[in-house]
């Protein structure tokens, strides 16, 4: 097969990742300093590519396989600098063996190969493709940490539990080839019953990988015994991939609307809910990020009626929740390795030992809860407003009680760190810096707050999204 | 563009702007700055002070409003083309300086019980007083709910990290209540601003809305605005907040934060629902009178003079809220005024008690005796602020209450009788509390609990006192200034075309 120039450009930010963790896994056993620096570099080099093709129509590549519109450029995006962000952030907090560190990158920067390619996937094997490369990449990322068992249990459950999603993913797209006889996305006009399973089990392993529910129940195990500092990746990530890869596939579902609204109301109950049950503060933002799961839906819910608006809204909302859920794993991560795993009770008293690891935690949680000045609260405003526009009406009002709730849950985590009496004997924090979280936390906070106040530029530049569904 | 055009153009913004800098800067000061932060706070409070003075005094209603116009494109995005948009008008132009002046106040009687984290007060503090600037002077409907939401947070810490021993269920629970309205206003804004097209207050205040979307709008903001008010039955989260917050806190939520949200139905619910506000009047005016009833009753009830003052917000902001729902000119303007004289009696007095608790860790009504004898300019002073909160003619308080009383009478005489109630029964409460604490029989107590009030005390109590009788002798100014707004918002009511 040829590629043409344009093509090339297509897939030239994949190619940037690739090549980079190829280079950083031969570099491991020649030249180990030179490690971060080709890491660093093939991010950067991805990202400035991925900018690059910004604001031009979707060339697509491979026949039309994959399509590098700005939905695919914007999920791919963020999932890169997700991941050059919880990769930057982990270092000296949670540090593997010096012998694996350049898998430990090679593994970061194959993730958002596969969230590009889920992303851009006009054809069901795509798909399949895409989902299978990130989820290889997070099953090792999770179980990283071999020394402590819950590590090993969350990749072992993730593997198994994402093996079985994928194997539903690969199943409905051999329906839809059977119902078709197409595996792409441009199907010929029709319905069957057998198109309509094959529709349901494909948005079965997105809706998984987006962990919502009712197929959440992977997502707090892992979360919890994964290292810290990735699991804002995760989230962030994943959320990103999947959620563009739904809003393009929306088309071959039926009642589109109806489903994803459903879905999305489940899934803010559930998240939402369990959030505010929970003791340790991991597990409590897993719940969290399985109800901005729920949002995301809701948005893709207003997307289903055709507006491309509601798409920015979602992506917009993409944009805002990976600082800061990046950023609230980040100073997670810096406060584990410091005293140990994170309870509500182990969080007494932070206000006065780390008062400002503290503000920023604070901060994080206010943004997820989604009040002002931070970008959360606009991305609710957005989704919501689109909400609205597309005549769900009641599924807003809904949503917008359960936030409530979550915001009740962030609150525990914020009273107990900033309002409530410390401890007789408070742990003494540690002396090593841990100069990667603190500069990867400001940087997200920074975002956080700019998206909080000055929303325009962001939206501006998703003006160039295209508009789904039907 | 003109110098001064320039100057005008950027007032507001200035006012708005100049708490969050101080915070931002004050956040990023060296540590020997930090432990001074009460009194950097305090100065930018008084720059802000200065300016909303000015503003106050050159603000003419004949020359047409909003003045101090500012206005930007903020953000555009699936029908909602919000501004950054501020302005001042009757119904904002007294709320400014009492925000800045009550900020001042705050920061001036903080060092007495803020005895640690003072920068991170500071920083909190500020920020709400942008919030609480940024509410009255937005004038787009999406940067209202902007400062709205800005200002709720800081309040929760400010309780919550130096507060008393309970505050962690009244922080949750002040938290929850305000935002579950809030909630709901975002809702009805969202539904509003998406038929209507515009997020301009004043645009929004000239288009007439279908039926439907106008009554559930209105019971959504309405809605939002009685838990902040906190209108009668949604106030039980107030007393609780006011008993665990430190009189800081207390003064700057009496006397701000609760007129966001009668300001609220003043600026939102009676101009741009017409037809809903009518139709639910009698609703709020049987709440509101039941809040003064209700709330009188409770203040009356309680042995704790904090709890007392906090009670007897619920009566005085009912009051307000009959003014409002009255519908009558004289009504609205003295509802409007006596938020104002609200803000300035119960800060005072909110002040006062924190003055008695800072030097005896006491507060219950039956904890103190014979003050007037061995503190004479603070028995003055108490006396002083209960009776402007009684409304005793001479004193601002009674300006206000009288216009609500004469309008209500005229409109809906039932709900005015059953208001004058509530003044008889502040009289009750407020003088029977001060009796026993200035003139019962004297406990012998150590002299270090009797010391006369120290300068920042006076410093922060003064200025109030003098409005009293300031206002309560020379109100024309501020009904100058209000009244072309007031009849503006009201006359939407009789000018407003039918429902489509």
């Amino acid at each position: 097969m040829k590629l043409t120039a344009a093509e090339f450009a297509a897939i030239a930010p994949l190619l940037a990742l690739t090549v980079g963790a190829l280079v950083v896994l031969v570099l491991d056993v020649l030249a180990g300093a030179l490690v971060p620096i080709a890491g660093a570099a093939a991010f950067l080099a991805a990202l400035a590519l991925a900018a690059a093709r910004w604001g031009e129509t979707g060339a697509t590549a491979f026949d039309g396989l994959f399509v590098a519109d700005g939905l695919t450029l914007a999920a791919g995006g963020i999932a890169t600098v997700a991941a050059l962000l919880s990769w930057w952030g982990t270092r000296r907090t949670f540090e593997p063996a010096r012998e694996k560190r350049g898998e430990f990158l090679a593994l970061h920067l194959l993730a958002p190969v596969g969230m590009f390619l889920l992303a851009g996937a006009r054809h069901a094997l795509v798909l399949v493709l895409g989902i299978e490369t990130l989820s290889v990449a997070f099953y090792v990322l999770a179980a990283f940490d071999r020394g402590r068992l819950e590590s090993v249990e969350a990749g072992l459950k993730y593997f198994l539990l994402g093996s079985l999603a994928a194997a539903v993913l690969l199943y409905g797209g051999a329906l839809l080839f059977g119902a078709s006889g197409s595996f792409s996305l441009d199907l010929p006009p029709g319905s069957s019953p057998m198109r309509t399973a094959a529709a349901c089990l494909l948005l079965a392993g997105l809706l998984f990988k987006m962990s919502a529910a009712p197929f959440h129940f992977w997502t707090p195990d892992v979360y919890e015994g994964a290292p810290t500092g990735v699991v804002g990746f995760f989230a962030a990530g994943t959320k990103a991939a999947a959620l563009a890869a739904l809003l393009r596939w929306t088309a071959i579902l039926p009642e589109p609307q109806t489903l994803l609204t459903a879905a999305a109301l489940l899934t803010l109950l559930v998240g939402n809910g369990a959030a505010l049950v929970q003791d340790r503060v991991k597990r409590l933002l897993a719940y969290s990020a399985i109800a901005h799961g729920g949002v995301l839906l809701l948005g893709a819910a207003a997307a289903a009626s055709g507006g491309a608006e509601a798409v920015r809204a979602a992506v917009f909302y993409l944009v805002a929740y990976a600082p800061m859920t990046v950023g609230a794993f980040a100073l997670l991560g810096l406060l584990e390795a410091e005293s140990g795993p994170l309870t509500l009770q182990s969080l007494r008293g932070l206000g006065r030992r780390r008062p400002l690891v503290a503000a920023g935690l604070a901060f994080f949680l206010v943004s997820l809860g989604g009040l002002p000045p931070t970008g959360g609260f606009f991305a609710k405003l957005f989704v919501f407003g689109a909400a609205v526009r597309a005549g769900l009406v009641l599924p807003t009002v809904a949503a917008v009680l359960l936030s409530l709730v979550g915001f009740a849950a962030y609150l525990r985590v914020v009273g107990a760190a900033l309002l409530s009496t410390p401890p007789e004997r408070a742990p003494a924090p540690a002396a090593r810096p841990r100069l990667g979280s603190v500069l990867v936390a400001g940087v997200c906070a920074a975002a956080v707050f700019v998206l909080g106040i000055l929303p325009d530029g962001t939206l501006e530049a998703l003006a160039a999204l295209p508009a789904v569904g039907r | 563009m003109e110098p001064l055009a320039a100057v005008t153009e950027l007032l507001l913004p200035a006012l708005v702007a100049i708490p969050a800098i101080g915070a931002a800067l004050l956040a990023i000061a060296p540590r020997a700055l930090g432990s001074r932060a009460l009194g950097i706070a305090a100065a930018v409070s008084a720059v802000d002070l200065v300016l909303a003075l000015w503003a106050f005094v050159a603000f003419d209603p004949a020359a047409g409003e909003p003045a101090f116009v500012f206005e930007r494109s903020w953000f555009s995005v699936g029908g909602i083309e919000a501004r950054f948009a501020l302005g001042v008008d009757g119904l904002s132009i007294l709320l400014l300086p009492l925000t800045a002046l009550l900020s001042v106040v705050v920061f001036l009687c903080a060092p007495s019980h803020v005895r640690e984290r003072r920068r991170g007060f500071a920083i909190l503090a500020l920020t709400m007083e942008t919030g609480m600037l940024g509410v009255f002077a937005a004038t787009d409907l999406v940067l209202f709910y902007f400062f709205w939401e800005v200002s709720l947070l800081p309040l929760y810490f400010i309780i919550g990290m130096w507060g008393g021993p309970r505050r962690e269920i009244a922080t949750v629970k002040f938290v929850l209540y305000t935002l579950a309205g809030s909630f709901l206003l975002l809702v009805a804004l969202l539904a509003l601003v998406l038929e209507t097209g515009t997020t301009d207050l004043r645009d929004l205040a000239t288009r007439t809305l279908p039926r439907g979307l106008e009554t559930w709008a209105f019971l959504g903001f309405a809605i939002g605005f009685a838990v902040k008010v906190p209108l009668f039955p949604f106030h039980t989260w107030l007393p609780d907040a006011h008993f665990e917050a430190p009189t800081s806190g207390s003064v700057v939520l009496a006397g701000v934060l609760l007129k966001m949200g009668t300001y609220g139905l003043l600026r939102i619910c009676i101009p741009i629902f017409p037809h809903a506000a009518v139709q639910f009047a009698g609703v709020a005016l049987a709440l509101g009178a039941a809040g003064i009833v209700y709330g009188s009753l409770l203040a009356w009830a309680q042995r704790d003079l904090k709890k007392l003052v906090a009670c007897s917000s619920v009566a005085h902001l009912g009051l307000v809220v009959v003014g409002l729902f009255a519908l009558d000119p004289d009504a609205a303007r003295g509802a409007l005024l006596h938020m104002v004289n609200h803000g300035l009696s119960t800060g005072a007095l909110f002040l006062l008690v924190g003055v008695l608790y800072d030097r005896t860790h006491r507060r219950g009504v039956d904890d103190f005796g014979g003050i007037a004898g061995k503190m004479p300019v603070f028995a003055t002073l108490f006396l002083l602020a209960s009776f402007a909160s009684i409304g005793l003619p001479g004193l601002n308080g009674f300006v206000g209450e009288f216009l609500v009383l004469e309008g209500t009478f005229r409109a809906a005489w039932p709900f005015a009788a059953i208001s004058v109630a509530g003044v008889v029964l502040s009289a009750v409460y407020l003088l029977g509390a001060a009796k026993r604490v200035l003139f019962g029989p004297p406990r012998p107590t150590p002299p270090a609990e009797t010391a006369p009030l120290t300068r920042a005390e006076l410093a922060s109590l003064l200025p109030l006192a003098a409005l009293f009788v300031l206002l309560g002798l020379f109100p024309k100014p501020l009904l100058d200034r209000i009244g072309p707004a007031v009849d503006r918002a009201l006359a939407r009511i009789a000018t407003a075309p039918e429902n489509p």
